[in-house]
């Protein structure tokens, strides 16, 4: 798959082409920017770690299997080292690379679903011990939120926790080929929606709570 | 008084413009002047801190993340291993090396006979299967080795004991049981279970009385037509009294055979089988069954055109049924 990397900021009036399969990602340089500027992958890794694992949080729904793919991801960028330095746009290109990894994350754990419906038998259920009533409440929103943002379109949901992990517009830009103005209308589509659907939701349990 | 869109307005709120941007610029000059748009811009905002808070509620519990130097320590750990395909690419080269070696011994072992009027099964190999399987009773003909001497040459192997090393030597593609007597011989062999066409000679090392080797161009020229893959160019046509064998190379030097059993007796193979010593032919028996009782290689055996033809060579058993498909 062929997609155009913009980089505005560090390294104005290069354009990158990166050639992705699923996993390995080489980033060609054209223009005058190859090799000029070398990323430091520690520090992206301190400023990006954490909102990494907040949006693949919001992906798989699984803290330890959101930090193994923020991992992974990283891991991915410094053994293709060699190609991506200079590449510029060092977030979006994580987070590109982490967006990959989660979409083949979530249609492994459909799979493996599919896989556990088919042999489920059926075994004693052992009552789990009671939860604080905080984590339950905490659970209960969470869930709230996950089935709002089953309600977006994937584009939506997508730039919406693009946003929320911190990416700036142009890094989202560059991750999706949006113009600046697309992505304010995709945003404020994409919150309306959420909005819309959680106080709904939200609303409805609150009634059925009595 | 045109007002701005809502993504120009959420990108505004969200102050995704650059400083002095044209476009952010010209939002906060329309804002200025319109109340309506400074409103929207406010709910924008509103609706942000919303969205928010919303996703706030679907934050991950607090995990240490690793250090950046354990990170690294990993990714040179894991480049200092080969990789796996080169660790698997040497194991299929080495089963590959051992499959050949187990399916070759036979033919180093074993070379053909090239013989007529005899009948012989073809083998049966693991995993072979094979295409068609025909019953041809073998005329009581000895059977003679194809050798590489000039046709019309006569050899007399009584006089030459090196012409049993030499067909010996020939006997290295596939032998089959015998199957019939061989008349004069008095040697018999073990019947098989099936019978099948006779399979083509790979070496014609020894010389022998009955066989007469011709060029394509000379077959061409006696107008002797036989069967062949039409892609292949034809080495030589051997021909016995009663079996046929053409030789055809593919291009990367191995050679295939073609044999089926027919009565296509030239002239001087007529002769030359009638003075060939009796003795000889016998040797030549003899010495071919014992070779046909050692595992063989594999061969296809097809039908085409009313003949039964098998074709053998230094190949899969896969890639001679797909020759054998395009025999012509």
């Amino acid at each position: 798959m062929l997609y155009r990397v913009v980089l505005p900021i560090c390294c104005p009036g290069s354009a990158q082409v990166g050639t992705t399969s699923r996993y390995n990602t080489t980033v060609q340089h054209f223009g005058f920017n190859k090799g000029h500027c070398l990323t430091d992958w520690s520090a992206v890794y301190r400023t990006t770690y954490d909102d990494l694992v907040r949006f693949l949080y919001r992906k798989v729904w699984d803290a330890e299997r959101a930090h193994d793919l923020a991992q992974e991801t990283f891991l991915r960028c410094l053994r293709d080292r060699a190609n991506t330095q200079g590449v510029g746009n060092e977030r979006a290109y994580v987070f590109t690379i982490a967006n990959n990894l989660a979409r083949d994350e979530a249609r492994t754990v459909i799979r493996r679903k599919k896989h556990l419906t088919l042999l489920k038998s059926e075994a004693d259920v052992v009552a789990p011990p009671p939860e604080p009533v905080e984590d339950i409440e905490r659970a209960r929103k969470q869930k709230l939120v996950e089935q709002a943002l089953e309600q977006l379109s994937e584009r939506d949901r997508e730039v919406l926790l693009l946003w929320d992990a911190g990416q700036t517009y142009q890094d989202i830009a560059a991750q999706t080929g949006l113009s600046i103005g697309a992505i304010g209308t995709t945003l404020s589509r994409a919150r309306k929606r959420l909005v819309e659907v959680y106080d709904t939701m939200e609303g409805n349990q609150h009634v059925a709570r009595g | 008084m045109s007002h701005v869109d809502d993504g120009e307005l959420t990108a505004y709120a969200d102050g995704a413009y650059p400083v002095n941007d044209p476009d952010a610029l010209r939002i906060s000059a329309h804002l200025s002047a319109c109340d309506n748009c400074r409103r929207r811009v406010e709910q924008a905002q509103l609706l942000r801190d919303r969205a928010a808070e919303i996703l706030g509620y679907a934050t991950p519990a607090a995990v240490t993340a690793p250090s950046f130097e354990a990170l690294q320590a990993q990714v040179e750990t894991s480049q200092a291993k080969p990789p796996r395909y080169v660790n698997l690419a040497w194991a299929a080269s080495i089963m590959m090396a051992l499959g050949l070696g187990w399916f070759g011994r036979g033919a180093l072992q074993n070379p053909p006979d090239m013989r007529s009027g005899s009948v012989l099964e073809a083998p049966t190999v693991a995993g072979d299967v094979q295409t068609e399987e025909v019953a041809v009773t073998p005329p009581p003909v000895a059977a003679p080795q194809i050798s590489t001497a000039t046709p019309g040459v006569q050899v007399d192997r009584a006089a030459n004991p090196q012409m049993d090393a030499a067909a010996n030597r020939a006997q290295r593609m596939s032998e089959q049981p015998l199957v019939g007597a061989v008349a004069g011989s008095g040697v018999a062999a073990a019947p098989p279970p099936s019978a099948s066409p006779v399979p083509a000679e790979t070496d014609f090392a020894a010389a022998d009385a009955a066989v007469e080797y011709l060029s394509a161009a000379e077959a061409e020229r006696r107008n002797i037509t036989v069967p062949r893959i039409p892609e292949l160019p034809v080495a030589r046509v051997a021909i016995g009294a009663g079996t046929t064998v053409v030789e055809q190379t593919l291009g990367d030097g191995k050679v295939v055979r073609l044999a089926f059993s027919e009565n296509v007796i030239t002239e001087s193979v007529q002769r030359r089988e009638q003075s060939a010593p009796a003795p000889a032919r016998a040797r030549a028996a003899a010495s071919e069954i014992a070779q046909a009782q050692k595992s063989v290689v594999p061969d296809v055996t097809v039908q085409v055109n009313g003949r039964v033809i098998t074709i053998t060579g230094d190949l899969p058993a896969d890639s001679l049924r797909a020759l054998a498909q395009k025999i012509r």
